[in-house]
């Protein structure tokens, strides 16, 4: 998980994403964090994360972002 | 053009394009929730010119717009398409971080736009809240909708201000995001606070001119902030060139956030 930490705390350095279960509900992101978050994973990753997966719920903790990157293949440890 | 019936058909959009490129350029941040209602209303409108997507949002006499890009240089000449396909005054935002150089609204002004103002994102950041207990500040009520119409539209720009409707205003009165002073039926101040969960964001601050410099703005923003001190973040826009409103801001604890964002209007 370490890279997606390291993605989320360019987006945002002033929250620890890493003791959050819900960075929406915590407050941590808003919606263009969101869109942002999506960028910096389709572009570390080269994948193009679809239109239907823009939502809170893939992207609202670390393990969440995971199983979401898994599904467009990426295997690495992140 | 073509009416967008159902959300799905925004998210399809997103991933056509996504599919034709490499980058990614967008200024569409909405929430499928406020989307759905404007697609409920019959606001939103959908073009495509190449492979770009835009996507109109049908105000009183001019359109907001959105877009969708895999490449710049394919955003870059799709702007004389899109100022072909709507003779209607146009309006685009563009959000970036605060230092950043704008690479798309250049785009746009080569393109005729003009750059109507800059908002800063600012945030609540003082550490301690004062307690209020104000006895004299209530959640508006239906009968105010038309007071809070009436001032939003004297004090901003429709143009670039995103000024809700009056349906919009009532929503949120019955939604209680709406305190309120008045001096019997008349509004003297009101600020207008959205909770997105653990995010605060300040709508609309404003006093009646003739009750101002008389600290009845702050009373409310003291109050509202009080009441929000469990909000993660409290936020709100301002533009650039509204010196006042950015020092009551700043007197009241907030300093610029991250985020700018710049409005681009084509005038019709």
């Amino acid at each position: 998980m370490k890279k997606i930490i390291e993605l989320l705390a360019e987006i945002r350095p002033e929250y620890d994403f890493a003791g959050s279960n819900d960075f929406f509900e915590d407050g941590y992101l808003d919606s263009f964090d969101l869109i942002t978050l999506v960028a910096a994973l389709d572009k570390e990753y080269h994948t193009k994360i679809k239109g239907t997966d823009i939502v809170p719920e893939h992207f609202c903790n670390l393990e969440e972002i995971r199983k979401l990157m898994k599904g467009y293949g990426v295997e690495d440890d992140i | 053009m073509r009416l967008i019936e159902d959300i799905q058909e925004i998210k399809d959009a997103i991933t056509q394009v996504k599919e034709l490129g490499d980058e990614w350029y967008t200024n569409y941040y909405i929430s499928d929730g406020v989307a759905e209602v404007w697609i409920s209303k019959q606001q939103l409108m959908m073009y495509r010119h190449k492979n770009v997507v835009f996507i109109f949002r049908k105000r009183n006499n001019f359109s907001l717009v959105y877009y969708f890009a895999s490449s710049f240089d394919g955003l870059v000449s799709s702007i004389k398409g899109l100022l072909d396909s709507t003779t209607e005054t146009l309006s685009i935002d563009v959000l970036q971080r605060n230092g950043t150089e704008c690479t798309v609204g250049n785009a746009f002004l080569k393109a005729g736009f003009d750059k109507r103002v800059r908002l800063h994102r600012m945030k609540f950041d003082a550490k301690i809240y004062e307690s209020c207990n104000f006895d004299d500040i209530y959640y508006a009520d239906v009968d105010d909708a038309e007071s809070v119409y009436d001032m939003l539209h004297s004090e901003f720009d429709e143009l670039c201000e995103q000024i809700p409707d009056l349906d919009e205003i009532k929503n949120a009165i019955s939604n209680k995001e709406i305190m309120v002073i008045k001096d019997n039926s008349m509004l003297i101040a009101f600020l207008w606070i959205e909770r997105i969960r653990k995010i605060a964001m300040i709508r609309y601050w404003l006093t009646n001119p003739e009750y101002r410099s008389r600290n009845f703005g702050a009373k409310l923003m003291k109050y509202v902030l009080s009441a929000n001190k469990d909000a993660t973040q409290v936020l709100v826009w301002v533009r650039e060139d509204n010196i006042r409103a950015i020092k009551k801001y700043e007197k009241m604890g907030f300093i610029n956030d991250i985020l700018v964002d710049d409005v681009y209007c084509l005038v019709r």
